[in-house]
């Protein structure tokens, strides 16, 4: 009942607002079923509007902006929420305006898959590295002299001492 | 006692090359954002139609986008409590006159309808002024702030945004632009 009665009244709030019944909404596809109880409704906004940035903040969503364009935004996606419209809908409503800019994250697609993957590179080549110079060092023991290993010339001193040496 | 030197590993060929297909991408990216003003919103809707609404102007009648149809039309956001859209007042107060061929119009973003009737007694106005009361046209045009202008032409579709306040020059641009696609 008290669904019902919900129900009625979001009906009758959307046939109160001509702006509402924009032909730009029927290219996202037909809505689903819209949220039964108001708390429903209120959760898939605020899940909905975390993913979305605010336009007038730095890396902020509207969820958590208090500006009035983000007010503005957040009463919008309550709207499209409020007549069955899915996450993925609202989201290509925005993004049909604002290009993917308006997701706080980046879908994982196309050069996308750059944001995405570089820090796994950066760090499995990091780690590839580190692991190259570990055998490396392991199999090269470093006790001999620069000059035994044909990296320096022979200091004269160093000769005369290694001859001494030998000799004794 | 030492023989031949020991051969000494030179530029390690491979380390560089793996060091320049992880960095490359990272450089490309960064190359194509550099110039790019950080707190532009990217707007996507020119050439497309301009999203149909129905709005009340502050005496009440009602003014919708297909009445509009067959002839230019300039819509502007902008609101009292806004700056820059002070700035540009002037030039599009005595534009109706210079452009008679375009239809002139306000939408009131975020005001109070009596505000923005005290400001036009104050200031002028030679146009339309509509009430958006959500927002939802603003929406719905792709507003990110104001002043917003859209320049639409007879056939519906919105030829150019302009963020921030017009100027008389680029009125005439654009004025010209879409009486020339008309």
């Amino acid at each position: 009942m008290k669904s019902l009665l919900l129900g009625l009244l979001l009906a009758s709030a959307l046939a109160q607002d001509p702006s509402l019944g924009d032909p730009s909404l029927d290219a996202l596809g037909p809505p689903g079923p819209p949220p039964q109880t108001e708390l429903q409704l209120d959760e898939q906004t605020e899940r909905i509007s975390k993913g979305l940035r605010c336009p007038v903040c730095q890396g902020m969503s509207i969820a958590d902006s208090p500006s009035q364009t983000a007010v503005t935004w957040k009463n919008a996606v309550r709207d499209m929420v409020s007549k069955g419209y899915s996450r993925a809908q609202v989201e290509q409503f925005f993004i049909t305006r604002h290009s993917e800019w308006v997701l706080l994250q980046p879908p994982a697609h196309g050069l996308n898959w750059l944001l995405w993957l570089s820090p796994a590179l950066v760090l499995g080549g990091g780690l590839t590295l580190a692991a190259a110079y570990a055998s490396r060092w392991r199999r090269e023991p470093d006790s001999a002299l620069p000059s035994e290993r044909g990296d320096v010339p022979k200091d004269p001193y160093e000769a005369a001492l290694l001859a001494e040496l030998e000799e004794s | 006692m030492s023989g031949a030197p020991a051969k000494r590993s030179g530029p390690n060929l491979w380390i560089l090359v793996a060091g320049v297909v992880l960095i490359a991408p990272m450089l490309l990216l960064f190359n194509a954002s550099f110039g790019n003003d950080p707190r532009a919103v990217p707007f996507l809707m020119e050439g497309q139609p301009a999203p149909e609404f129905s709005l009340q102007t502050l005496d009440g009648d009602t003014i919708t986008l297909k009445s509009l149809r067959g002839k230019p039309a300039i819509i502007n956001f902008w609101s009292t409590w806004c700056g820059p859209c002070k700035q540009e007042h002037p030039v599009l107060l005595r534009a109706p006159q210079r452009y008679p061929g375009v239809t002139f119009l306000g939408v009131v973003y975020q005001d109070e309808p009596n505000k923005v009737r005290s400001y036009l007694r104050a200031v002028g106005g030679s146009y339309q002024h509509l009430i958006d009361p959500n927002g939802h046209t603003a929406v719905l045009y792709g507003v990110a702030g104001v002043p917003e202008t859209y320049f639409i032409d007879a056939n519906g579709v919105i030829i150019y945004k302009q963020i921030g306040p017009v100027d008389d020059r680029m009125l005439q641009q654009l004025v010209t632009q879409m009486l020339g696609v008309q």
